[in-house]
């Protein structure tokens, strides 16, 4: 029984503490990469339901040391239709789009993005190296010109402001505004793309040498 | 033969490839009408008027994107989703914004012990602020001060203030109305041992507008009912000379300020200042006043200030602050609470000196000072400052 106990706690740990994995997927002479266990918001569920249009965005770059060698870009479109009841579902490497499983719940969208098989981002490059991939993950970006169009809108309105009444404050800050308090952290720092979830992943090295 | 298999093929491979580039074409979605939930007390009305589309428009979720963005702008709101139900036929959807609202309330307390000149005396000060009046954003504003006297000199206050607070007024972005009164009575002891004793009550009105990135520019009409002053001053040969005046008066003020701080509680950088002109119906001249505030932040979070005058105030609301005419020091963040109860904070020390003239003897004073305390914010009380404040007076060159 004790042993049991402890068995489930060790599984229990481990599902706590499982953190996002990078592999790389070597297919001759191309390099892709699997990404495990990204961790995304609880929010998520709720927003695939919502029938609007959910993006992510994989920005994978291949490196040497420090030195980036070419970056591929991913995008996954997920709107679920309310009259079918199933996914519309699209993956596009570099704009080019490549098959999409067929997925009809929530669920089985979770299972699928918690181990998602990007193949073929980048030829490898000539010669003996070591290299590692580094993947950034956005969920639904926002470009910064969306931003600056919302920042002119909140610089206008934004005057409810809690006592002080700075118009930027946040004081009483709600959960609703740090969402918006991140996104625009992101924006405030000079980011192209801002998201109220990212996640960064590096590979272990590995060589992907072509001869 | 050989091109004629070589088209087959194609022929064969062709809707293959068609459905491997190319996305299946998406039905476009029309809105069919809107609703709200989850709003208690915010209406409708003003939920919807942050998104800038009607029924019979095709669904644009850029649109609904920044709709959402906008509403989680406002401190209204715990949390803002948008989703779409389907509508009456195929195509035609219900977009549903649902909020969780968040406390319309929100609570700010200072409690100050102040020595300073030899006088020791305690301010206690509350004030309590409606957000989401009529659930249309605008502010209903309570506050009030007592300042009690311990040892010492007199330094007795007693005020309160009440105030509504459109910052949209009619419809307007930049626009903001303010109508309040307030009242209270006033007594101190100067330090040539005259006592002044001041009652007062009045209404205001202020219209304002605010213009660049973080400035605004406001007319200022108080109307006071009443004003009573009484100077009660000893003379050197013993003798007590009282002089009281009574009337009701009339103010108008310009006022000119900006406010490019980062947090209104807990700010790291940028500035804020005021400027007002004010003309006063028993005064010859107008009568000028402003404070100044710059804060920034160094290696470590320690953010530094340094402040001129009185602490400026925003566009509708004076704050509440004990403080020297020149004023400079630092702040340390203090982290929250794991339960919970403390969100942020942070203490700071502050050194200050105040020009206070010359007595009557002709000697020139000078007032140093220090001033320590701790600001947080908690779930149960709202903002809490808590502070100490101490002076000293140095006296020199007695005038021939």
């Amino acid at each position: 029984m004790m042993r049991l106990v402890l068995i489930l706690l060790l599984i229990s740990l481990g599902a706590v503490t499982q953190a996002a994995e990078l592999t790389p997927i070597v297919e001759g002479e191309y390099i892709g990469a699997r990404l495990q266990a990204l961790g995304f918001p609880d929010s998520l569920r709720k927003d695939l339901r919502s029938g609007l249009t959910n993006k992510l965005l994989v920005r994978v770059t291949l490196q040497e040391g420090s030195r980036t060698l070419m970056t591929s870009n991913a995008q996954i479109d997920l709107q679920y239709d309310l009259w079918d009841e199933r996914f519309h579902t699209e993956l596009s490497v570099n704009g080019t789009l490549l098959n999409a499983p067929e997925l009809r719940t929530v669920d089985e969208v979770i299972v699928w993005l918690n181990d998602l098989r990007l193949p073929r981002l980048f030829k490898s490059p000539v010669g003996d190296a070591t290299l590692t991939l580094q993947a950034q993950v956005l969920l639904n970006p926002i470009e910064r010109e969306r931003m600056e169009r919302i920042r002119e809108w909140v610089k206008d309105n934004s005057s409810y402001v809690p006592l002080e009444g700075a118009a930027r404050g946040t004081s009483s800050e709600t959960s609703a505004n740090a969402i918006f308090n991140r996104i625009f952290e992101q924006y405030m720092a000079g980011e192209d793309l801002a998201a109220q979830w990212r996640q960064e992943v590096t590979s272990v090295p590995f060589g992907g040498q072509r001869p | 033969m050989r091109v004629l298999a070589g088209w087959l093929l194609w022929l064969y491979l062709f809707p293959i490839a068609v459905f491997a580039q190319v996305a299946p074409e998406r039905e476009r979605l029309v809105i069919e009408d809107f609703a709200c939930r989850g709003n208690e007390v915010t209406s409708c009305d003003f939920i919807l008027g942050h998104v800038y589309l009607n029924p019979g428009d095709p669904v644009d979720e850029e649109e609904l994107g920044n709709a959402r963005l906008r509403l989680a702008s406002l401190p209204n709101f715990h949390s803002v989703d948008v989703y779409l139900e389907k509508g009456a036929a195929r195509g035609r959807v219900r977009v549903v914004i649902e909020v969780a609202e968040a406390d319309p309330y929100t609570r700010e307390w200072l409690a100050g012990t102040s020595y300073r000149l030899d006088d020791v005396s305690q301010l206690l000060s509350g004030r309590l602020t409606h957000q989401n009046l009529f659930g249309t954003g605008k502010l209903l504003d309570v506050v009030a001060v007592a300042v009690v006297p311990i040892d010492g000199r007199m330094r007795k206050q007693y005020v309160a203030r009440v105030q509504f607070v459109d910052p949209h007024w009619r419809g307007s972005k930049r626009t903001y109305a303010v109508v309040g009164m307030s009242g209270g009575v006033n007594e101190y002891d100067t330090l040539d041992a005259q006592r002044v004793h001041v009652e007062n009550f009045g209404v205001d009105f202020a219209v304002g507008r605010r213009i660049f990135d973080f400035s605004y520019v406001g007319l200022y009409g108080r109307y006071n009912a009443l004003v009573d002053i009484e100077q009660t001053s000893t003379i050197a040969d013993g003798s007590i000379e009282r002089l009281r005046y009574t009337d009701d008066t009339y103010s108008f003020s310009l006022n000119y300020g900006w406010n490019s701080e980062d947090d209104p509680y807990f700010p790291t950088r940028g500035s804020r200042a005021s400027l007002s002109w004010t003309w006063v119906s028993t005064a010859d001249d107008m009568i000028t006043d402003g404070g100044f505030r710059k804060t920034w932040t160094t290696d470590g979070n320690t953010s530094w200030s340094v402040q001129l005058a009185d602490l400026p105030g925003a566009e509708y609301r004076q704050r509440i602050d004990e403080h020297f005419e020149f004023m400079g020091g630092f702040a340390r963040p203090i982290a929250g609470s794991a339960s919970g109860e403390v969100r942020r904070g942070r203490w700071y020390v502050d050194v200050g000196y105040n020009p206070q003239g010359h007595s009557v003897r002709g000697e020139r004073r000078r007032e140093f000072g220090l001033k320590a305390g701790v600001r947080l914010e908690t779930r149960s009380f709202g903002m809490v400052d808590l502070y100490v404040i101490g002076s000293g007076l140095l006296t020199e060159g007695k005038l021939p």
